[in-house]
C-alpha cells in the first residue's frame, strides 16, 4: 500500500502507461466528479439523514391526509397512495438532480406506498395476498423510482413479504433456502462490483449490495424468535458456510492460490470449526461472510454493519434455547481456543515475511 | 507529481484532487473508468487487498475472533450456576484467566494487536469477577457499584492500553454507572440526569479528540462518533422536552417541567455551535455536521411544531411534512457546499 496519497492525476497517468485509459491530456475529467447536486453521490450518513428526514415527513403528509378527510376508506387509501407514488416517480424522473424535489418525491413515495399497503390490506385480510401485493408494488418502484435508498428499501420489502408468505403458508422450513440465496446473491454482487458499477446496471448495484445482507441479518434474527416457528436452524448454517466455502474459493482463485492446497483445506477447516458456534445461530456465519464481503471490497460500512451483527448475535447465542448454557460455554471456550491454534498454523502456511508488522 | 503541459485540456483542479476509492467508483459511474481500469485503479490505491492485505486481516480477524469466543465462553460458563465447583474455584477459574491474560500481554507487548486484546479480555474479565464475588457474598451493591468499581479497577489498563477498544469499554462503564445511579438512588426527574450523561459524553468527546491529535494508535473516529451521538441523546431529551413545556397551557400541568432542566436547550444550543465550529474549522469531519444538523432538524420541527398543532392540528401535519423536508434540504445543501469547499482546499 502507498505511503503518500496518491492523486488522480499520477493514478490516471499510471492507468494510461498500462493502456486502461485513454491518456489524460486527450481525456478531460468530468465536471460530475466533484459531486452533483443531488444526495446520491453524498456519503452514507448524509443519505441516512434524508432517509429518516423523509420517514418522519411522510408521517406528518400521512397523518395529515387522514385528519383532512381524505382518507376514509380503504378506496380513498388507495386512490390517495396511488397519486403520491406516481407523483413521486414522475417528480424524481424529472428532478433527477435536485436536493428539494427529491426529498418531497422520497417523502410522497414513502406516504404513498404506506397508505397502498395500508388500503389493501384494509381490502385484504389475507396475509399471503398483502405480501404478495407487496412484492408486486416494491418491484415496481424498484424499477421505476431512481433513488438508492428507495431502492434498498425496496429490497428489504420485498424479503420480508416473502418471510411473511412462508410463515403463512406454513412454509418455515424454506426460510433456510432463502438464507442461503440471499447470501450468495450477496457474494455475487459484490463480487461482480467493478462489472456493475462500469456497467447500465450501475443504479442497481448499491440498493442491492447493502439490501441483501441487511436483509439476511433481518432473517437470521428469527432464528431468535420462536413466534416465528421456524426450527432445525442448523440448515441455514449448513447453508451459509457453503456460500462461505464459496467466497474463499473466490479469494483464493483472485490470489492465485488452489483450494485444493494446503491453504485451501485451511480455509476448509476454519469454515467447519465455525460451524459448531453457528450451529443454532447461523446470524455468526452470516456477520463473518459480510465481513469477509466488506474487506475483499473495503468497504468499511460493510465491515462496521458487520461486526455489530457479530456481536449481537454472539451475544444473542446466550439465550438459545437448544443448548444448555454450560454447552454453550463449552463450545465457545473449544472454538476460540481452536481459532486461536488455526491461527498459529496459518502463520506456518504463509511465512512470517507475508505477515504484517503490528504498529 | 507527473510534469503535466499547461496547454493540457485536463482539469487541473480535478487532477489533483486525492485518488480516494469512491473518487474512482465514481468515474466508473460516470463512464470514465471501465471495468478493468476500475480495478486496477483500486489495487493501485490500495483499497483492493492483495495477499499481505489478506494475511493481515485475517490474522486480525482470527486473533479478535478466538479472544471474542474465548471471552464469552468464560461469561458463560460464569452465568452458569453450577452448583459442583467449590468457591474458590469459581474464584480460581476467572482470578487465573485474568493473569494469564495479562502475562500475556506482558509477554506480546502492548504495541501488538494481540497484546491489547489480551488486556481487553483481562479488563472484561474483571467484570465477571465481579459479578461472582456479588453474587458469592450476596453484598447487596447496586448496579452502578460493579460498573464503578469496574471501571475504577481497568482504569490503569486503559491509560496504558494505546488501544481504542479498550477506552471504549471504559466509557461505556462510566455510562453504565452513571445511568444506574440515577435510577437506582435519585429516580426522579428532579436531578439533572440526562445532563449529567450529557456532560460526561462531552467530556469523553474532548478527551477523544485530544488522544486523536497526539497519539498516532488513535486512527479510527468510530468512538468519537458513537459519543457524539450518545451526548447529543442525552442532551436532546431535556432540549425537547423545555420546548414543549414552552405552552404548557395545551397539556396542563401533565408535563410540569423540574427548574433544573430548564438550562437544556442553552447547554444544546452552546454544544451545536461548538460541533459546528470545532468540527468545520479544527479536525474537519462531515459526519459530526450532519448529527449537528440533524439535531437541530428535531429541535426546530418541535420549536414550530407545537404552536401549530395547538392552532390547529390539521394545519400543523401539513406544514410539519413540509418544513422537513425544507429543512433536510437546507441541511443537504450546507453540508454538500462544506464538503465541496474541503475538496477544493485538499
Amino acid at each position: 500500500m502507498s505511503t503518500t496519497p496518491l492523486r488522480l492525476g499520477e493514478l490516471l497517468d499510471q492507468l494510461a502507461a498500462q493502456n486502461l485509459t485513454p491518456l489524460p491530456s486527450e481525456r478531460p475529467l468530468p465536471e460530475g466528479l466533484s459531486g452533483s447536486n443531488d444526495a446520491e453521490s453524498s456519503p452514507w450518513y448524509i443519505k441516512a439523514l434524508v432517509g429518516i428526514a423523509a420517514w418522519i415527513a411522510a408521517l406528518f403528509l400521512g397523518s395529515f391526509l387522514g385528519i383532512a378527510g381524505f382518507i376514509d376508506s380503504s378506496e380513498s387509501m388507495l386512490i390517495c397512495g396511488a397519486v403520491l407514488t406516481v407523483l413521486a416517480i414522475v417528480l424524481k424522473r424529472l428532478l433527477r438532480h435536485s436536493i428539494f424535489w427529491g426529498q418531497l418525491a422520497f417523502a410522497a413515495i414513502l406516504a404513498g406506498q404506506g397508505l397502498l399497503i395500508g388500503g389493501f390490506g384494509w381490502q385484504q385480510s389475507d396475509v399471503t395476498m398483502i405480501s404478495l401485493f407487496v412484492i408486486g408494488l416494491e418491484v415496481l418502484i424498484f424499477l421505476l423510482y431512481p433513488d438508492t435508498l428507495q431502492r434498498m428499501l425496496s429490497v428489504l420489502a420485498i424479503v420480508g413479504a416473502i418471510g411473511a408468505i412462508l410463515y403463512e403458508q406454513e412454509l418455515q422450513m424454506w426460510i433456510h433456502g432463502l438464507n442461503t440465496l440471499l447470501a450468495l446473491l450477496a457474494v455475487i454482487v459484490w463480487q461482480q462490483e467493478f462489472r456493475l458499477l462500469a456497467s447500465r446496471w450501475s443504479p442497481f448495484r448499491a440498493p442491492l449490495a447493502y439490501g441483501l445482507p441487511l436483509s439476511l441479518f433481518g432473517l437470521c434474527l428469527l432464528s431468535l424468535i420462536s413466534f416465528y416457528e421456524a426450527t432445525d436452524w442448523w440448515l441455514s448454517a449448513a447453508g451459509l458456510a457453503l456460500v462461505l466455502l464459496y467466497l474463499a474459493y473466490q479469494i483464493l482463485r483472485e490470489l492465485d492460490r488452489p483450494l485444493f492446497s494446503a491453504m485451501g483445506l485451511w480455509a476448509v477447516g476454519t469454515v467447519a470449526l465455525l460451524l459448531i458456534p453457528a450451529y443454532a445461530t447461523p446470524g455468526i456465519l452470516a456477520a463473518v461472510i459480510v465481513l469477509l464481503l466488506g474487506y475483499w471490497r473495503a468497504n468499511t460500512l460493510l465491515m462496521g454493519l458487520a461486526t455489530v451483527f457479530l456481536l449481537f448475535f454472539l451475544s444473542a447465542y446466550y439465550y438459545n434455547l437448544e443448548i444448555t448454557l454450560l454447552n454453550k460455554s463449552y463450545i465457545l471456550l473449544g472454538t476460540g481456543a481452536v481459532l486461536l491454534v488455526v491461527r498459529l498454523l496459518f502463520h506456518r502456511l504463509i511465512g512470517e515475511r507475508d505477515m504484517m508488522v503490528d504498529e | 507529481m507527473s510534469e503535466r503541459n499547461k496547454d493540457e485540456p485536463m482539469n487541473t483542479e480535478l487532477s489533483e484532487l486525492q485518488a480516494t476509492p469512491s473518487r474512482l467508483r465514481r468515474l466508473a459511474q460516470l463512464g470514465y473508468l471501465d471495468r478493468k481500469a476500475l480495478e486496477q485503479g483500486l489495487r493501485l490505491t490500495g483499497a483492493v487487498p492483495d495477499r499481505r492485505g489478506w494475511a493481515r486481516f485475517l490474522d486480525y480477524a482470527l486473533l479478535t475472533l478466538g479472544a471474542l469466543f474465548l471471552m464469552a465462553g468464560l461469561f458463560f460458563f460464569v452465568a452458569y450456576n453450577w452448583e459442583d465447583l467449590p468457591r474458590f474455584a469459581r474464584f480460581g477459574v476467572l482470578e487465573v484467566a485474568i493473569l494469564v491474560m495479562v502475562l500475556i500481554t506482558h509477554w506480546v507487548g502492548l504495541n501488538k494487536l494481540g497484546g491489547k486484546i489480551a488486556l481487553t479480555v483481562a479488563a472484561l474479565l474483571v467484570g465477571a469477577l465481579l459479578a461472582v464475588f456479588g453474587q458469592e457474598y450476596q453484598t447487596g451493591a447496586d448496579s452502578y457499584m460493579l460498573f464503578g468499581n469496574w471501571a475504577l479497577l481497568i482504569l490503569g489498563w486503559v491509560i496504558i492500553s494505546k488501544f481504542d477498544v479498550l477506552w471504549a469499554v471504559l466509557w461505556g462503564l462510566l455510562n453504565l454507572t452513571l445511568f444506574f445511579f440515577w435510577n437506582q438512588v435519585l429516580p426522579t426527574d428532579q436531578y439533572p440526569q440526562p445532563e449529567s450523561l450529557f456532560l460526561l459524553n462531552a467530556v469523553a468527546l474532548v478527551v477523544w479528540e485530544v488522544l486523536a491529535n497526539r497519539c498516532a494508535w488513535w486512527k479510527q473516529r468510530w468512538l468519537n462518533r458513537l459519543t457524539l451521538i450518545v451526548a447529543f441523546g442525552c442532551i436532546l431529551w431535556p432540549t425537547l422536552w423545555a420546548i414543549l413545556e414552552l405552552y404548557d397551557a395545551y397539556f396542563g400541568n401533565y408535563m410540569d417541567l423540574p427548574p433544573i432542566h430548564r438550562f437544556a436547550p442553552l447547554i444544546y444550543a452552546l454544544f451545536v455551535l461548538a460541533v459546528v465550529y470545532f468540527y468545520s474549522r479544527w479536525q474537519r469531519d462531515l459526519f459530526m455536521l450532519t448529527m449537528a444538523m440533524f439535531s437541530l432538524i428535531l429541535v426546530l420541527t418541535t420549536l414550530i411544531g407545537r404552536p401549530l398543532v395547538e392552532f390547529d392540528e390539521t394545519v400543523a401535519f401539513f406544514l410539519l411534512g413540509f418544513a422537513i423536508i425544507i429543512q433536510a434540504w437546507l441541511a443537504v445543501s450546507i453540508l454538500r457546499r462544506i464538503s465541496q469547499r474541503w475538496e477544493a482546499s485538499e
